[in-house]
């Protein structure tokens, strides 16, 4: 049961994202649309801002699933470490010298492997993935000065952690494309469950759901989604985190503006945007020399997280 | 034969499941549970559970429910033994359970919350009749216009109705109600009861945990 008004913020949402598509296209380094020429565009701006859109749009959807999955809004795929869990799998995968067409299904597993580990200190959510974060960070390194011996592979690691964005094409996005479409078929599936395990795996075991099947359904389609979101985007801090935050703001009060499949769309929608946006930044903002989209999202994401912690320690009562 | 509930009419009369607790124990969550728990709950009546703070009166509807497990004892439903293999779907239709606490982390519409109810009617897909229905349970308890409200949003005593609309909406044999009218005013207190009356006399079998005695 949708009404007009839920449909109308989607749409808006869908034409912004278009909008920011079109501004991607046209805007570089040098300048107007005119300076740049069609090559310019159909060679290098295409396929980079595709896979803006795409990776941004794809950590949306997982941090939306994370929030539900984890009923917490605070968690997000870079906030619980699964994202430095796939990235960790694919340096051990580079530095084994290994070929980069593996890299989805070892971003895969590495993001599987931190989801289980979260799942297994969900106590403390926020800290294990904390833990998470600096241990995977830290393993990376080391690999990394292992690989140092051979100076030909080390900078295909480096070339691979710090490009973000550049240097990717559309192989790097074929690559990624059937884990997110898999991803993405599973979230949708599962949206109507959410909205019933949003109030407690307790609640939705008493109302007649089989919850952990539920749940596992859950963990793939998000350790999927973040696992393309790595292989076509690189490491993008923050953007699961702030996309379903927005998205929950958009058309509150209206019938189905909350369900979790809504959410999630809108989610998609506003990652998209955010990278896209913060690539344009990290394109134009230093001159010819380029910025890393992920430092962008990261500066933009860092201060939010901080004022929903602050939005959130103002709701409880004063100690 | 009751007739039907003008606020509810979805709700027919049934012949109800009793329950039947026989020696429950559990260690370590309270005297009731550590003393062993003997009871039986007849179909067509509320029931309460009155005990003290720290009595293990939650730990107790939460063992009848199958979310915690005794250490010894038998719960039996329908003077049949509850067993261990049936479906999430089957006991979903035999007991609903509202639990102490209304824990809405995230926000949701109210009647998003109150159709999660009716997971075992609907199987993810809400008709037109479990839409109609959730707004007559949220109506019954006097808070209709709150359904596109945020769950988030609403008072302690608004998410307690919310919470128990959608237990009423679950329509199962055997409601577990632990607190329901924590944090309500007297006249919010006295609709739900009405309600919880109406449904016991369709044959509902009402267990109410609290540590007030009835009024």
């Amino acid at each position: 049961m949708k009404n007009k008004t839920e449909m109308g913020s989607t749409t808006f949402l869908i034409a912004a994202l278009t909008a920011t598509f079109a501004l991607s296209l046209v805007t570089g380094v040098s300048g107007s649309f005119l300076d740049s020429g069609t090559e310019a565009i159909i060679q290098f701006r295409l396929p980079r801002s595709t896979l803006a859109l795409l990776s941004g749009g794809f950590l949306g959807v997982a941090g939306a699933l994370t929030q539900n999955l984890f009923r917490n809004p605070l968690a997000s795929p870079s906030v619980l470490g699964i994202e430095a869990g796939g990235s960790l799998a694919v340096t051990a995968l580079l530095v084994a010298g290994l070929s980069l067409n593996l890299a989805p299904i070892a971003a895969l597993a590495g993001c599987l492997l931190a989801l289980m580990l979260v799942l297994t200190f969900r106590s403390n959510l926020i800290l294990s993935g904390l833990a998470i974060s600096t241990a995977a960070g830290s393993v990376g390194s080391l690999l990394l000065s292992i690989a140092l011996n051979d100076p030909g592979r080390a900078v295909s690691v480096l070339q691979w952690l710090l490009g973000s964005l550049s240097g990717r094409g559309w192989s790097d996005l074929m690559r990624a494309v059937p884990f997110a479409a898999a991803g993405l078929f599973m979230s949708w599936r599962l949206g109507p469950a959410l909205d019933t395990m949003m109030l407690g795996s307790q609640i939705a075991s008493t109302v007649g759901l089989d919850v952990e099947r539920k749940k596992i359904t859950a963990v793939t389609a998000v350790a999927l989604l973040t696992a393309a979101a790595i292989t076509g985007g690189g490491l993008l801090p923050f953007v699961g985190l702030v996309a379903p935050h927005i998205a929950r703001s958009i058309g509150t009060y209206r019938p189905g503006s909350l369900k979790s499949n809504s959410i999630a769309a809108k989610s998609f929608c506003l990652g998209a945007i955010l990278v896209m946006f913060a690539d344009l930044i990290a394109r134009t903002a230093a001159g010819a020399r380029e910025l890393e989209t992920g430092v962008i999202t990261g500066v933009i994401g860092g201060p939010f997280f901080l004022w929903c912690l602050w939005r959130q320690q103002g709701k409880e009562p004063a100690r | 034969m009751t007739p039907a509930h003008p606020l509810l009419p979805f709700i027919h009369q049934a012949s109800g499941a009793g329950l039947k607790v026989t020696e429950l124990r559990l260690k370590g969550r309270g005297s009731i549970l550590d003393d062993g728990y003997s009871a039986a709950f007849t179909d067509g009546k509320i029931h309460y559970i009155t005990a003290p703070n720290g009595a293990g009166k939650s730990s107790l509807l939460a063992c009848l429910t199958g979310l915690l497990k005794a250490d010894s004892g038998s719960i039996e439903v329908q003077k049949k033994e509850k067993e261990a293999g049936q479906s999430a779907l089957e006991k979903a239709a035999m007991i609903s359970w509202l639990p102490p606490d209304d824990d809405f982390t995230l926000p949701q519409c109210a009647i998003d919350v109150v159709l999660a109810g009716r997971w075992r009617f609907h199987l993810g897909r809400p008709t037109q009749t479990d839409q109609g229905i959730a707004m007559q349970c949220l109506d019954a308890l006097g808070i209709g216009d709150l359904h596109n409200k945020a769950s988030t949003d609403l008072s302690s005593g608004q998410k307690r109705r919310v919470n128990l609309a959608r237990v009423i909406a679950q329509d199962a044999a055997i409601m577990l109600l632990d607190e329901p009218f924590r944090g309500l005013d007297a006249t919010a207190r006295h609709s739900c009861r009405e309600v919880l009356m109406a449904l016991a006399d369709r044959g509902r079998t009402i267990i109410i945990a609290d540590p007030m005695p009835p009024e």
